[in-house]
Order: C-alpha cells, then structure tokens, then sequence
C-alpha cells in the first residue's frame, strides 16, 4: 500500500507544481548563502564563471600588482632577461604566511637532485605545513631506501582519500628528466601561493594564481583549442584560489619511485637490470622477450610499492609525470602509438584531447607572461607517449582508469642560449606552472538542493542535483569497463529514506529507481558523471520535522561530497 | 535414464584436510581489491571428499600428506619443501627428489611436475603422486644429474572446494569484490535442492547469451532472433539482492590464469586476479621456476586427453606469439615420446588453446616457457579419447563388469569437433547418457524459476576414481624418458697448434641429449655458454672468454670457436661449457703441442 503511494509521488513529476507545499527555491551553488535549508559542508568555492571580458582586455586576478613586492628580492640577475609570471615565484620566499603555519622554503630547483635532497626537500615541505602536507613511506626499494610519497591537503575540506586527487610523479635517474624537481616546484607554488592568498586577502586584494582557471586565455586561444584539439574549453575559463585548490583537492607528489636508480647515470641504470617502466603488467613481456622487463611485473620492490598504492586509491582521476622516453620503444625512442592491444575508448580520447587543449591554452597564457614554453614542453597524453607496454601510465590506465598526462620537454640543445642551470630552472618552473592549470580540470562533484516539500508530516519529497563541474568525468570510460567502481551513491544519514527516482533531465518527469533502500544508500544510475553533466534525484524520506540530514554523495574519481539539510 | 543428479556423491570418506601453518605467506599480500588472507579457511573443507565406489582406489587430498610424504621420505630421496601457503592458509605442498649425484639437488636441472593447478583437475593430481611413486620406486632409474620436484596440490583452496561440492570452478581462497559494489563474497553459490552439489543453472533473460542446442542438454551461443534466452551461472539465488546471482562468489582467483604472459584482467570476465601472479600460490610456484635451473614443467590439468604445448591464446597483432616455430620440433618429438609411453594416439602437438577449443589467457605454462625458458607441457590426464586404446577397451570391459557400463570405453575427438561435443558423443557412445543432469526447474525464492542441471562430478573434468590407475598409465615412464634426454655436453678440442709462445686452440660442444639444450628466446641469457678459464701467464690474444651458444638441438653441436694466446710451455687452460638444462662440464687443455 505504502508502496503504491511511493510510486504514485514519485512518477508524479515535479510535486511542487501541484502542491500547496512552497517548494524551496532552486540552490543555485553553495556561494548562495541565502539557503538556510542548505549547507555544504565540502565545498565553498563560488561556481565557475567565465570572464571573456577579462580576459580580453587582459584584466584578471593575476595582473601585475596582484603581489608586487614578492618579486624584488630574489630575483637574480639571469631572470632580468626572463619576464616572472606576475604573482607567483619557486624561488622567492613568501615573506607572511597565510596562517602562520605554511612556513617559507627556499628550494632551489636549478640542477637535478639527487635522492638524498628530494628525501630532504620533501621533509622540509612536510615540516613547513604539517597541517597539511603527509610524508610517508608506502615500501622500500631494493637496496632498503624509501619510496616518499607526499600528500598535500586540507582536511577542512574532508579526508585527503576522499578528495578528487592528483598525482605527480617521476622515476627516472637523475638528469633524465626534470620530473622530480617540477614535482617539488609544483608543491612548492602551491604553498607559496597559499600562504600569500592570506594576506592578499587582509589587503583586500584578489588571489594569485590567477592563470589557474586561465582567466588570461583569449577568445584567439580558445577557437586555436577548439581548432587544434576540437574542445571547447570555454567552460574552463573560471578560477580557484590556491588554499580552495588544497581544500577541494589532494594533491600527491612521488618524485622518487625508484630511489637506487635515481643517483646512478642513465647508462649506468639501463645496465642494472629491471627498468621501472617496464616492469608494470599491462602491454608487459618478459626480459627474454623485452630486455629491462624483469621476469615478471611486479618484480621489483618499487613497481610493486606503487601497484599497491595505486589499487588503495580510488581517487585518483590524473597522473602527470615528466616525459623521459623511458617507456618509448627500446632503441627507437620514435614510436607515438601505445602497443597493439592496449584500449582508448572514444570518449576518454575526448578527454585527453581535453587535457591537451588545457595544456596548450597554459603554454599560452604564460607566454603571455612572457614566461613562453618551449613549443615542446606541450602536454602529451598517455596514448601519444608511445608505450611499447609495461609502463607505469600503461598500467595506470589501462588498470584503473585514471588519465595519464605528461609534459614533454625538448631535449637541453648545444647551442642553448640559457646555461643548463637556467634550462632547468626555467622548465621547472614553467612546467609546475602548467601542473597547477591541470588541477582545474579534476573532477568536481557536488550535490545541490533543488526543493523540499513537506508530503505529510514526517514524510518529505527532497529534490537534489548532483551534478560534476570539472573538466574530467567522474571515471574514465575504460575505468568504468574495467569496473573498477560502481556507480555514483548518495547516502541519507539522519533520515530514513523510503524510495528514489532519477530522470534524465531537467524537464523529464522522475522514473522509480527503488522502493526500498539498502542502507540508505541509492545509487545514480551510473559511474560516470560526465563533464558538465547533472543528474537529478527525487528522494522520499521520513524524517522529524526541523532535524537535521546529510547526504553523501561518492564518485570513483570524484571525490565525496556531502550537503546538509534541515527539514523545514 | 540418466543419473539423478548427486548420485555420484553419496559415498563419502575422506575428509579434504587443511594443512595451516603458522608463518606468513611468501607473497606480498595484495592491497585494496585483494584483501589479506582470511582468518580460517571455508568452512566447506571440513565436508567429506568424495570417496570411490569399491574403496579399492581413491582421490587423495592434501589431507593424505602425511601419509604420502611417509612413504616418499622412506626412499631416502626425497626431501620436503616449503612453498608457503595458499590465499585461503592451506600449505602448499613440494617434494624434491634424485638420483644419487655429485651435486645436491637444488644446483640440478630441474623437472617440475605441477598436478591440479587449474583447481580442479583432481586426477592431475593423483597422477602427480602416482608418477612420483612410481619414480622412487625404481631409484636405479633416476638420473643423479636430474632433481624431480614434484607439487601436487598446486592450488589447494581450488581443488578442496571441487571435491567438496563441486564449485567454484577452481579459484582459491582469495576473497574478491568480482561486482565492484565493495562488498566481498555477498552473493555465493547455494545449494538449492539441498542434494550437497552445485550444478550449473540456467535463468530465462531476453539478453541472455545462449540457447539450448538441437540436443537439449546443451547449450550454444545464441543467434539474432533465437528465444528463449538464458543466462548461465552457478546454482543459487540472488543473495543480495542486486538483481545478479552468484556473481560475487566465495572466492578467488584462477591461478592458471594469473601469470603474466598475454594476462587479461579480471574486466574480461576471466577471475585473473588484479595482477599477474598476485597470489602466493603462483607467486611461489614462479619464484620456485626462477631460483632452479629449470628445463621441464609438466602440469597435469585439464579434461583435454593431450599433451599440450604453449599457446594458450590464438595469435593476434600485440600478442607473444606460442610456441616460437623453433621449438615445435621438440614438441612434435615429445608427443612420439608421450604416444609411445601412455598409448595414446595423439596426431601431432597441440597449442593449449587448441587443446581445450578456447582462448586461455595468463596461463601458467606459456609464462614457464617464455619467461623462465622451461620446456613446458600440459598433460590432460582425462579426456574423452582417454580410454580409446585398444588394451584399455579390453580393461575397461573388465571393469565394466564391477562397475556397470557407465565408466568403460572411451571417444576420440573428431576433426572439428569441439571438446565440449566430444565429451557429448563420449557420454552418448560410452555412459549411455549417464553422467549429465537434466535441467530441472527449481525455485528461486524470489518469484523468479530458474533450471538446474549440467554435467555430473567426475565425469567429464575428473574420471571415476576407479579409472585412475588406468588412465595415469605410461605417465613416469614419458617423465623418466624426459630425464633421460636432457641434455649432456662433450668438449671436443679440434685443434691445438704451437708454435713457440703462441697457441692456437680450436673447439666445439656437442649436446648428446636426446632434448635441445633450450627452448625459447634467449635474448636474456639462458642459452648455453663456453666460458675459458686462464691460468697467470697466459694471455688471450684472439677470441672471448665467453661465448654464447644459443640453445644447441639434441644430438647437435655447436659451431666451432677459435682462440689465440700467449702461452709458456705446460700452461692448461680450462673450458667450461654451462647451460640451465644440464649439469656443468669443464676441460682442461693443456697447452703443449
């Protein structure tokens, strides 16, 4: 009986407009703080809002004279000919912290480490803001040296594993790429733009890292992306500060997966037996086949150490590493296609394609800043590395879905006109740069209250959107085959909830999804919520007039996200 | 007409015993989707095994180690070794063996005999231990060059939920979230009629992927239009309530179906663990392979009757192709062999693929022979064409008389004819349609029918245990002839001139085995290789101090190597020749002509 009145509400379509109950208006985002009804507790960063004026007439949040003191002091004498990006430095100190806890560091990124200074560098950034960076060790490499890895968030925006997460990494042996050392820029500029963001704020000054949502891209950049990458990446042209970027997101740097190799040579590491990046199990073939693959995947403590790591961590949605050429075919270094049989559905394709026009429309806006990139040290997508198999991105996401990006630097030339420390300094900086542009593009999830009605006492209708605002889907489309998480669930605390109805959009009446709730938990229907996309949830719930409820809402790579209500 | 579904499980004795052991598993224990090994093993290994009709022969279990061990260790020539332990903490029981020889065993070549690894092969197993038997028995026979290492319950979990209740389609002990919902094992198989078996079930869906055949038994993918469609799983009902049933079962992981070579993943549909050798039974059966000086695994699985080399996947673009087109004369030599010695009448080697009529990826033995070099075979102990030989036919009609029609006689697999149709025409031919449930309807309890059905026990994967003893037949003596092949190296020096400090020395090796002195790629070493060895004084002026030989064919030789040195009067250099199928040969030549 009970039963058949559910169903009759639930396929009744929108009950407000037959009802005398007042429906709760629309919550447009959680920057509406006129909804009392409505909290959320995660997130509080406004909506994306693109500023084609802005960034048209060149005005945007990273003008000069965003932070114009910060340069003076530490700028040498090479970076006269070198233009800064206005409003951020590796190298300078921030000279006030944002709460007193992100403390100044000095690292300077102008030749490579070796591992003993990656090892001290990462416990300097860990001891500058304990409360919120976490080194640990996730195993040993073959010769007893940890594998570090860094985790950087804020917990005031929820637990790190349940936070959208990049990942940024290296395993090459020192000189062979710049991975490890734009790993630590990158953290290095979030904290430097984190602790400045604060006493911007006391000025009444607008944030830094203005180039973060490309508020500086040109309607030019943008039809030359929708030209060159078939992306309109209009959408993406919006901001988030530096600490929302630590609240929202966790952010996790392993600069030195493979620690023995790191201080040996390139020659001297491809003689020592097992490659790194071909000994991971996807596209993998045996040494008698591969020479460097080992005997299986997995043989090498270091491969080993990540593998696990990997399948601990469901959100992770990007990996950016450094591209080396160590996962191109062996003596070739030529080939652009992943190996025969590896998989790249259309739709995630798409999304590298997007990743790419988000990497070009960062090179642009830097050079705008006269910080130009190199025409190579663009951002090259997994499939385009040229994998013969058994790579860490292989298996990255042909295991688990998650998008593997690298910057590809151009090789250091003879005749540079920059000296090698310059090189390195300057590529790191520009590439940890970029590294902070991609963290706009991660998945973002959130539940927003559409209206509360009041069926009977005790008995309401509640109506959520649940809707992904990043640029990534919540699972890539391989993820998603490979089944490595089910769908998207919102689960009600507080509340007993009776049934669920989903539809399609915003016009189409809601279809019964079930009757009866196990565990108060309903599901969305599907893993992915695309970029942009919303799905729309009616929920039947009892629950006591003027208390208090909470919904979860869990995407693989999306994160979780909650949203109070109180039902009046 | 038929066997009432059960009826072969009545007679129950032995109980399928656990063997725990206290110290941790060798393998790293598998993070997030391969949870850390359960706190106890399914309770499903305190039922009773099966029990033959008659007593008189039996399957035994890893609950007769003790016993089996006794009596192996009585011989003086065995000595235990410790593989660790199962996902689901049962032991992983080894024994190595030899004939008396200047070396200790583990710096021999290595045969590896591997019974029941595909977790349901019971007779793999018994013929692991029969051949083991066999070969102590006549200890003269054993060559002391040669260690035997012998696993016979290769996949403990596996093969005790098979001989219990006939489930779980071999995967061990490893606790999965096969739907990805993040819970673990939610929706096993049940027993609905109670009968203590789990047989196949079918359920009516308009998307199902098959129909019944023309025979009504069976079943056969489904064409556009055809109906009524079903689906095929385990018998039991939706646990869980997700609309699925027995998608989540007890366990685990395919452990034939978890090494590395052309590994798929768990997404296409195949229980292969989420990586290649992510459980300790395959893990310590690899690592065993990679610390020996392997040169043959034989696994003893699978309801095929051949002797089956690598190849487990058809050849595709992206694909390690298997077995390299060098190796299938030894193959095809091995098959002469393995006819002559069992009487089995197999026309020439057999990809494993072709063998079971289906793609096999991550199978064991194509990792054995790409990865670690091992000559590598499957021998199917069972199979339709097993009993077809004509001596087995007069035994069998012996046996039919103590046992009724139902076990004797035997089929052969026609051209085209696919294992599954083979087995059909067996059951037809030789059991008069015994052996195979009729699909009966049953209820789901959900308000949903369902059929239950399918192929008995111990028929068409292991044979009545009354057959053992015939179709392990001829078994050792094909493994001692394997022994006796390996290869054996002579040094033949050609040449040895002098002429006042200079030394020219020419030489050869000849393999005098009736095998190759390898298989497989050697692109990382495992060829054969002529080391020299110099005395102080003596200077090398033209040539190498190593040189590879590659792998040298049975009753081959190798090109000839030519040396320059410097040399006093007297002075003897050494010439070593090695390679991991033989035991080591060294020269000394003296420099004096």
């Amino acid at each position: 009986m009970i039963a058949e009145l559910l169903l009759g509400l639930l396929l009744r379509g929108p009950l407000q407009e037959e009802s005398d109950q007042p429906a709760l208006p629309p919550v447009q985002g959680p920057e509406e703080e006129s909804q009392p009804a409505a909290e959320e507790i995660q997130t509080a960063q406004p909506e994306p809002r693109a500023d084609p004026e802005g960034a048209a007439s060149g005005k945007s949040a990273t003008s000069s004279g965003a932070k114009p003191g910060d340069q003076a002091a530490d700028q040498d004498s090479k970076a006269q000919n070198r233009p800064e990006l206005q409003g951020s430095s590796l190298e300078g100190p921030r000279s006030l912290s944002a709460r007193g806890t992100i403390k100044p560091l000095e690292l300077k990124l102008d030749h490579a480490y070796d591992f003993k200074e990656i090892e001290s560098a990462l416990t300097r950034i860990a001891d500058r803001a304990p409360h919120l960076a976490q080194l640990e060790t996730i195993g040993q490499s073959a010769q007893g040296a940890p594998l570090l890895v860094l985790t950087l968030s804020d917990p005031s925006g929820g637990p790190a594993e349940e936070k959208p997460a990049i990942l940024m990494l290296d395993y090459s042996p020192k000189g062979v790429s710049l991975g490890a050392e734009t790993a630590l820029a990158f953290v290095q500029l979030l904290l430097d733009e984190a602790a400045a963001e604060a006493q911007l704020e006391k000025e009444g000054k607008p944030p830094g890292l203005g180039f973060l949502g490309l508020k500086e891209a040109t309607p030019e950049d943008l039809h030359q992306a929708l030209e060159e990458y078939g992306q309109d990446l209009t959408g993406f042209l919006s901001g988030s500060t530096p600490r929302q970027v630590l609240r929202d997101f966790t952010v996790i740097i392993a600069p030195a997966l493979d620690p023995d190799e790191r201080d040996q040579g390139p020659a001297e590491a491809a003689r020592s037996g097992v490659r790194y990046d071909l000994n991971f199990p996807l596209g993998w073939r045996p040494a008698s086949l591969r020479p460097g693959a080992g005997d299986y995947p997995f043989s090498k403590p270091e491969t080993l150490a990540l593998g696990s790591y990997l399948s601990e961590r469901s959100n992770l949605a990007l990996m950016l590493g450094i591209s080396s050429g160590a996962g191109e075919d062996a003596g070739s270094g030529q080939s652009q296609t992943p190996w025969l049989g590896a998989m790249l559905p259309q739709t995630d394709r798409e999304v590298f394609r997007k990743l790419e026009g988000i990497g070009f429309l960062s090179a642009q806006t830097l050079a705008r800043h006269g910080d130009s990139l190199r025409p190579s040290e663009v951002l090259a997508p997994w499939a385009s590395l040229g994998s013969p198999g058994g790579g860490l991105f292989d298996y990255a996401f042909q295991r688990f879905g998650i998008y593997p990006v690298a910057w590809s630097p151009a090789p250091l030339a003879s005749d540079e006109l920059l000296s090698a420390a310059d090189h390195i300094e300057h590529s790191v900086r520009a590439m940890a740069l970029q590294s902070v542009t991609l963290l706009g593009a991660l998945p973002r999830v959130r539940i927003e209250q559409d209206a509360l009605v009041e069926l009977a006492p005790g008995l309401w209708q509640l109506d959520v959107a649940v809707r992904n605002s990043g640029v990534l889907p919540t699972l890539s489309s391989l993820g998603e085959k490979r089944r490595v998480a089910g769908d998207v669930r919102l689960t009600l605390g507080g509340a007993k909830l009776l049934a669920t109805g989903l539809r399609a959009g915003d016009d189409a009446a809601f279809q019964v999804v079930q009757l009866e709730a196990t565990g108060n938990m309903v599901s969305m229907g599907a893993a992915i919520l695309d970029s942009g996309e919303t799905r729309w949830l009616r929920l039947v719930i009892e629950g006591d007039k003027g208390s208090t409820i909470e919904l979860v809402g869990r995407a693989a790579r999306g994160g979780s996200t909650r949203l109070k209500i109180s039902l009046n | 007409m038929r066997l009432i579904k059960g009826i072969l499980v009545v007679a129950i004795a032995m109980a399928w015993g656990d063997r725990l052991q206290a110290q941790d598993v060798e393998a790293t224990p598998v993070q997030g989707e391969a949870p850390a090994p359960e706190a106890d093993p399914p309770s499903l290994d305190e039922a009773p095994a099966l029990a033959p009709k008659g007593g008189a022969v039996r399957y035994r279990s890893l609950g007769d180690r003790d016993a089996v061990l006794a009596a192996w260790l009585a011989g003086g020539l065995a000595q235990e070794l410790d593989l660790g332990q199962s996902a689901g903490r049962r032991e992983l029981f080894g024994v190595q063996f030899g004939g008396q020889g200047p070396l200790p065993l583990e710096a021999r070549p290595m045969i590896l005999l591997i019974g029941g690894l595909d977790g349901r092969s019971l007779a793999g197993s018994e013929a692991v231990i029969h051949i083991t038997d066999q070969l102590m028995a006549q200890p003269a026979e054993l060559s002391g060059a040669v260690t035997y290492v012998v696993v016979p319950w290769a996949n403990p979990d596996g093969l005790a939920r098979w001989v219990t209740t006939g489930s779980g389609e071999g995967r061990n002990g490893r606790s999965l979230d096969d739907d990805g919902d993040g819970l673990v094992d939610e929706d096993p198989a049940d027993d609905l009629d109670g009968d203590g078996v789990l047989m196949e079930m079918l359920i009516e869906d308009p998307k199902g992927a098959w129909v019944r055949s023309e025979d009504g038994r069976f079943l056969r993918p489904a064409r556009q239009g055809e109906a009524p469609r079903y689906r095929r799983c385990i018998e039991g009902r939706d646990d869980d309530g997700d609309g699925s049933y027995n998608e989540d079962q007890q366990g685990g992981v395919l452990l034939d179906r978890n090494f590395p070579v052309n590994w798929e993943g768990p997404w296409q549909g195949i229980s292969s663990g989420p990586w290649p050798l992510s459980e300790p039974e395959s893990l310590a059966l690899a690592k065993l392979v990679l610390e020996r000086r392997t040169a043959v695994v034989l696994l003893y699985q699978g309801n095929h009757g051949q002797l089956a080399m690598p190849g487990g996947m058809h050849p595709a673009p992206g694909r390690v192709e298997l077995p390299f087109p060098a190796d299938r004369p030894v193959y095809r030599r091995m098959v002469e062999i393995f006819n002559a010695r069992t009487g089995r009448q197999q026309a020439a080697p057999l990809r494993l693929c072709d063998a079971y009529g289906e793609q096999r990826a991550g199978v064991a033995m194509d990792w054995f022979y790409t990865a670690a070099g091992a000559l590598t075979m499957e021998v199917g102990i069972w199979g339709p064409q097993v009993l077809n030989r004509p001596s087995d036919v007069a035994e069998a009609g012996a046996l039919e008389a103590a046992r009724g029609p139902a076990e004797a006689g035997g089929a052969s697999m026609s051209d085209g004819e696919s294992l599954e149709q083979a087995w059909a025409r067996w059951l037809d031919d030789t059991q008069g349609g015994l052996g195979y449930a009729d699909w009966t309807p049953i209820d789901l309890g959900d308000g949903r029918e369902a059929l239950i059905g399918g192929w008995e026990r111990f028929t068409n994967i292991n044979p009545p245990s009354s057959l053992l003893s015939t179709v392990v037949k001829g078994q050792a003596e094909f493994v001692l002839d394997i022994g006796r092949g390996l290869p054996k190296f002579e040094i033949v020096v050609e040449n040895l001139r002098r002429n006042g400090r200079i030394v020219i020395v020419q030489a050869h090796v000849r393999n005098l085995g009736s095998l190759p002195t390898g298989v497989g790629p050697t692109a990382a070493g495992g060829g054969t290789l002529l080391r020299l060895k110099l005395p102080e004084g003596v200077t090398m002026v033209a040539g190498e101090l190593d040189n590879d030989l590659g792998h040298l064919p049975a009753q081959g030789q190798s090109s000839s190597f030519e040396w320059l040195f410097v040399a006093p009067e007297k002075a003897v250099i050494q010439l070593e020749v090695e390679s991991p199928w033989a035991a080591p040969l060294g020269l000394e030549v003296r420099l004096d002509r």
